[in-house]
C-alpha cells in the first residue's frame, strides 16, 4: 500500500533522513521509534505530502507522491482523504469555533448529505466519548480533550490510513490507557496505522512492526511483533 | 467502568470519494509565504561563525554613513562610498547578494519615481542626488541587515541606554514572530490536509486560524511574563553577548575613519 524507496531528505543541507526503505501493507500497524531528532516527524510529514523527498520515491497505492502529482488538485484531495494525520500538538490542528463544527469540517467538504454528516459527527463524538464537549470551543479544552477532538475530526473523513505523531504525549495515565484501547479497536477494524512514539510498552501493545530509527537518520532495524490482519 | 468502543459500520468500509473542484490557493500561497518569511527570520538568528561582525561597530558605521551621505554635496563622495559597498557586497553569498541588490533597487526605484516630477521641470540634479543618496543609504542598511543578527542589534542598542521595556518588546517581537509564524503554518497545514473538497466557509476558517493564533499569542505572552517574573525579572533586560573583535571589525573601523577623512577632504580641498 505504501512504499518508501531510498528516501533522503535534508533541511538547509543538514541531513534529516538518509536512505529510508520501508513498505507498509494494508491493515498493518507500524510504529516509528527512535531518539529525538532522528527524523520520525519528518518521515511522517513526507508520508502526508507536507514535505517531499530530495531523493527517492514515495508510492501510495501504486501512485507516485511528489510535488508534481500533488499539483493535481483532485488527486491531492483524494490522497488527503485517504491518509489522515493527527499532529503531535493537537492545538495547531483545531481551528473551528466548536467541537461539533471541527468534526463536521471534513465530511461537509466532501459534500455528504446533512443527515450523513450528522450521523458521522454523532458516531465520532460517541466513539471518542466527548459528548459533553460538543458545543465547546476547541481552544479552551485540555490537552487530552484536544487530542480526542483532533482524532475525531480526522476519523470523520474516514481515512484508510491513520498517521499519529506521538499520540500519548501530554496525556494522563487514564486517557493514555483509553487511547491505547481505542487504537487497538481501530486496528481490529482494519485501519492501517502509522504511529511515531517514544513509549515502548504502547508500541509493543499496538504494533505489528516497530521501525527503529537511529541518530544517523537511518532505519536501524525493524522488529516484527505479529502478522497484520 | 470504561465504555466499550464500538467502531461504526461506515468507518470499516472504504470511502468512495470523488472530489469536486474548489479554489484553495489561499492556504497554499499563505503557507508558502509564511515559510519564506520564517526562513529569513531564522537566517537572522543563526550564528555566522568567524565572519560575524560586531553589531556595535556595524551600527556606528551605518549611522556615520547615513549622516555623511545625507549631508554630502559632492557626487564623488557618494560614488566612492557606493563603490566600497559594492566591494563589500562581493564577499557575500549569492542569495544575500540577490537580496541586497533587490532591496537597493526597490529603494532607488521609489526615489526615482518620487523625484521624476523635479527632473521634468528641469531640476535633474535634485533627482540624481536624491536617487544616489537613497541607493547608498538603503544598501548600507541592507549590508548590515544581512551581516548582523537581530538580537545582536538589540544588544548594541541596549548600550545606548534605550528603555529596557522598549528593547524587551523589540526582542520578544522578533522571537514571537518565529513561534507564531510556525503555529500559523501548522494550522494552515492542518487546514490543507483536511481541505479535501469544497469549502463553503473559507472566511470563517481563515478567521478561525487568525483567532487561534491571536489567543495563542496572548496566552504565550502572559506565560512568558510570569516565567520571567519567576526567574527574577525586575524590569531590567540584560543581554549575554560574547563577540570578540575580529579582522572584519578592524577593517570596518578603518572604513569609518577613511569615510570621515574623505568627506572632509572632498568638502574642504577638492571642491
Amino acid at each position: 500500500m505504501i512504499a518508501l524507496k531510498d528516501i533522503c531528505f535534508a533541511y538547509e543541507e543538514r541531513p534529516v533522513l538518509k536512505h529510508i526503505n520501508l513498505t507498509i501493507e494494508d491493515g498493518e500497524t507500524v510504529m516509528l521509534q527512535g531518539p529525538n531528532g532522528c527524523g520520525k516527524s519528518t518521515l511522517i510529514r513526507i508520508l502526508n505530502a507536507l514535505e517531499f523527498a530530495d531523493v527517492g520515491e514515495y508510492i501510495f497505492e501504486e501512485k507516485r507522491i511528489d510535488k508534481k502529482s500533488m499539483k493535481d488538485e483532485r488527486f491531492a484531495k483524494v490522497f488527503h482523504q485517504k491518509i489522515g494525520y493527527v499532529f503531535q500538538n493537537p492545538e495547531v490542528q483545531l481551528f473551528c469555533a466548536s467541537v461539533e463544527e471541527e468534526i463536521a469540517f471534513a465530511p461537509m467538504q466532501m459534500g455528504l448529505e446533512r443527515a450523513e454528516v450528522k450521523k458521522r459527527v454523532d458516531h465520532c463524538i460517541n466513539l471518542l466519548q466527548i459528548e459533553d464537549l460538543r458545543e465547546r470551543a476547541p481552544y479552551y479544552l485540555s490537552t487530552g480533550e484536544k487530542k480526542k477532538v483532533a482524532i475525531a475530526s480526522i476519523l470523520s473523513m474516514n481515512p484508510k490510513v491513520l498517521v499519529l505523531d506521538e499520540p500519548l504525549s501530554g496525556l494522563d495515565a487514564e486517557t493514555a490507557e483509553w487511547l491505547t484501547d481505542f487504537l487497538l479497536q481501530l486496528k481490529k477494524s482494519g485501519k492501517t496505522m502509522i504511529i511515531a512514539t517514544h513509549n515502548h510498552t504502547f508500541a509493543e501493545m499496538v504494533a505489528d512492526r516497530i521501525v527503529y530509527m537511529n541518530r544517523d537518520h537511518q532505519i536501524d532495524h525493524i522488529l516484527r511483533l505479529k502478522e497484520s490482519l | 467502568m470504561r465504555k466499550q468502543v464500538e467502531i461504526p459500520e461506515w468507518m470499516m468500509q472504504e470511502e468512495v470519494y470523488v472530489p469536486c473542484r474548489d479554489k484553495d490557493s489561499f492556504s497554499k500561497k499563505t503557507s508558502g509565504q509564511i515559510l519564506k518569511v520564517l526562513g529569513k527570520i531564522k537566517m537572522q538568528t543563526v550564528r555566522r561563525g568567524k565572519w560575524e561582525i560586531s553589531a556595535g561597530i556595524g551600527l556606528l558605521l551605518l549611522f556615520v554613513t547615513v549622516v555623511l551621505t545625507v549631508t554630502a554635496r559632492d557626487m564623488r563622495f557618494l560614488a566612492v562610498v557606493f563603490g566600497v559597498m559594492l566591494v563589500m557586497l562581493a564577499f557575500f553569498d549569492g542569495t544575500s547578494i540577490r537580496g541586497i541588490l533587490a532591496e537597493t533597487f526597490c529603494g532607488v526605484t521609489f526615489a526615482f519615481i518620487f523625484t521624476l516630477p523635479a527632473a521634468l521641470v528641469g531640476n535633474v540634479h535634485t533627482m540624481q542626488t536624491i536617487t544616489a543618496k537613497t541607493a547608498v543609504t538603503v544598501m548600507a542598511v541592507a549590508l548590515l541587515n544581512h551581516r548582523v543578527r537581530w538580537n545582536q542589534i538589540c544588544a548594541s542598542l541596549s548600550r545606548l541606554h534605550l528603555s529596557d521595556t522598549l528593547l524587551f518588546v523589540f526582542d520578544m517581537t522578533v522571537k514571537y514572530l518565529v513561534v507564531l509564524g510556525r503555529i500559523c503554518k501548522n494550522l494552515l497545514d492542518a487546514l490543507a490536509l483536511r481541505s479535501i473538497g469544497k469549502n463553503q466557509n473559507k472566511r470563517k476558517v481563515t478567521g478561525g486560524i487568525l483567532g487561534v493564533t491571536y489567543l495563542k499569542s496572548q496566552h504565550m505572552a502572559e506565560e512568558t511574563y510570569l516565567a520571567m517574573h519567576c526567574r527574577g525579572y525586575d524590569g531590567t533586560y540584560h543581554y549575554y553577548t560574547e563577540h570578540k573583535i575580529n579582522v572584519l571589525d578592524v577593517l570596518r573601523i578603518f572604513l569609518l575613519v577613511g569615510e570621515i577623512v574623505l568627506y572632509i577632504c572632498i568638502g574642504q580641498f577638492l571642491r
